[in-house]
């Protein structure tokens, strides 16, 4: 009888050869994973630490840990949506109303998000205008 | 501060889409669960590598930081109720259910 015995795998269909490769991007990934977890902490640290101290209060390592964590998972979670949102609209680069519509449960938050995001399009209109208007201004001056 | 997540965020992004791009090959070539593919792809459009926008990515950078600021601060309430100085597990997880209900 053929036994596969450990690191053996007989290549006879393509099935086998993706799955080792599966698991070796899975491993990479995972490490990568573990990087970008390590620097999400940093970040939740330092916010809730902010928020803490603002309340009088301080924050157990544990639960620091736990909000990392479920930080992360909803940070993966946006991803996700904000992706299948942009597919949805045909787009291959997710707009800010896709993050908008992400952020649709809690109205409070949405209406929050929503003032963000037309001040960085006043910003942005502002922006060209304002290099226009020098240039404008440049000409009659020189 | 908000600044401090947008630096790695576009590479959290990456990593996740990363993720669904892989797994929706893998799902294309198992063709012989059409059924599977169909319901794990959605429309199947092959998208290599989703991008986002700047302003996009600031915004949800405020959104994650609403999440913690909030998650904090409920948790701070409950602790004040109890007299103690230090959020613990028990105010956190009290918290929980309605923080992720809302989020």
């Amino acid at each position: 009888m053929e036994s596969g015995a450990g690191g053996e795998r007989t290549r006879d269909s393509d099935g086998d050869c993706d799955m080792e490769e599966y698991g070796q991007l899975q491993q990479q990934l995972h490490s990568s994973k573990m990087r970008l977890h390590d620097r999400l902490q940093v970040a939740t640290i330092a916010t809730a630490e902010r928020t803490a101290h603002k309340c009088g209060m301080k924050v157990s390592s544990r639960v620091m840990s736990a909000l990392t964590d479920l930080t992360f998972k909803f940070a993966e979670r946006l991803a996700v949506d904000a992706e299948l949102f942009a597919q949805h609209a045909g787009r291959k680069k997710v707009d800010t109303d896709d993050v908008l519509l992400v952020a649709r449960r809690n109205e409070d938050v949405l209406a929050s998000l929503r003032l963000l995001a037309q001040s960085f399009a006043k910003s942005k209109e502002k922006g060209p205008e304002k290099k226009r208007k020098k240039a404008v201004a440049d000409v009659p001056d020189t | 501060m908000e600044h401090l997540t947008s630096t790695f965020q576009p590479e959290i992004f990456k990593f996740v889409w990363a993720q669904t791009a892989k797994k929706r090959s893998k799902e294309d070539s198992d063709e012989a669960d059409p059924e599977v593919a169909a319901a794990g792809a959605g429309p199947s459009k092959k998208s290599r590598g989703t991008n986002i926008n700047s302003d996009a990515l600031k915004l949800s950078c405020e959104y994650l930081r609403l999440f913690v600021t909030e998650a904090v601060e409920r948790a701070a309430l409950v602790a004040e109720a109890e007299g103690c100085t230090t959020i613990e597990g028990t105010h956190f997880e009290r918290i929980l259910p309605q923080l992720l209900l809302d989020f």
